[in-house]
C-alpha cells in the first residue's frame, strides 16, 4: 500500500463522515442541523460572513482561474 | 409552489456560467473572465446586504429582524423569500453544530498535513484532487456549480441564530 493510496483513503473516510453529516442531518434535523442551516448559524456575524465570503472568492479564484 | 422569476433567472445563469467554465482553463483569460463574473456579483450583493441593514438599523433602531430575512414569529415557521421554511423554537443550542465543526477542522487538518508533506503525488490536497476531477468537463461544470451553491448559502440571509449570540 502506497502512501498515496493511505492519503486517498483518509480523504474517501472523511467524505464518507460528511455524507453521513448531510444524512443525519435530512433524516434527524432536530438532532443535526442541516449544512445549510450551519452555515446561516455562522453568516448571522457580520465579521464570519465576511471570512467566509472572502475564502468562497479565494476557492473559487485557485479552483478555476490559478 | 411556482419559483420566482428571479431564481430561474439565477439558476439558469449559474448553470450556463458553469457550461462556459467547462471550456475554459487556468492561466488564462477567459477562466479569469468567467470566475470574476460570480465573485464580482457576490462582492455588490454582499456590500449591497450591508448597506441596506445599516440603513433599516438605523431607521427602526435595534431592530431583531435579520438583514433580508424576516424575524420567526411566536409558535410559527419564518419563511424568507425563496428558501424554505425555518422551524420556530428560538436559538439552536452550539452543540448541535459540533459535528460539523468537527469535520471542518478535520477537513483542514488533514489538507494543511498534506500541503506541507512532499511530494504532491503521495500527498494530495483536495485541489490536487480537484484537478483529477475538472480534467472532464462534466466535473468542471459540477465542480463550478457546487463552488456558485456554496457562494450563495453566503450570500442569503436567514434567521438562524445560535443560542448564547451576543446579538
Amino acid at each position: 500500500v502506497s502512501t498515496r493510496d493511505l492519503s486517498l483513503v483518509v480523504w474517501a473516510v472523511i467524505g464518507a463522515g460528511i455524507l453521513a453529516c448531510v444524512a443525519v442531518s435530512a433524516l434527524r434535523p432536530r438532532f443535526l442541523p442541516s449544512f445549510g442551516r450551519t452555515t446561516d448559524a455562522l453568516v448571522s456575524s457580520p465579521w464570519l460572513r465576511g471570512v467566509l465570503t472572502l475564502g468562497w472568492m479565494w476557492l473559487g479564484w485557485h479552483l478555476f482561474a490559478r | 409552489v411556482r419559483p420566482r422569476p428571479a431564481v430561474i433567472v439565477v439558476v439558469v445563469g449559474a448553470g450556463a456560467l458553469a457550461a462556459v467554465a467547462a471550456f475554459t482553463h487556468p492561466f488564462t483569460l477567459r477562466a479569469d473572465v468567467v470566475v470574476a463574473i460570480p465573485l464580482v456579483a457576490m462582492l455588490v450583493a454582499q456590500i449591497a446586504f450591508a448597506v441596506r441593514a445599516r440603513h433599516r438599523r438605523s431607521a427602526s433602531g435595534a431592530s431583531a429582524i435579520p438583514a433580508g430575512g424576516q424575524a420567526v414569529p411566536a409558535g410559527g415557521e419564518a419563511v424568507p423569500a425563496g428558501g424554505e421554511a425555518v422551524p420556530a423554537g428560538g436559538p439552536l443550542p452550539f452543540r448541535r453544530f459540533i459535528p460539523w465543526l468537527v469535520m471542518f477542522v478535520v477537513v483542514v487538518s488533514f489538507e494543511l498535513f498534506a500541503y506541507f508533506e512532499q511530494p504532491r503525488q503521495a500527498h494530495p490536497t483536495l485541489s490536487s484532487l480537484s484537478d483529477d476531477l475538472t480534467r472532464w468537463q462534466v466535473g468542471k461544470a459540477a465542480l463550478f456549480l457546487a463552488w456558485l451553491a456554496l457562494g450563495w448559502l453566503f450570500l442569503r440571509r436567514r434567521p438562524t441564530e445560535l443560542r448564547g449570540s451576543t446579538k
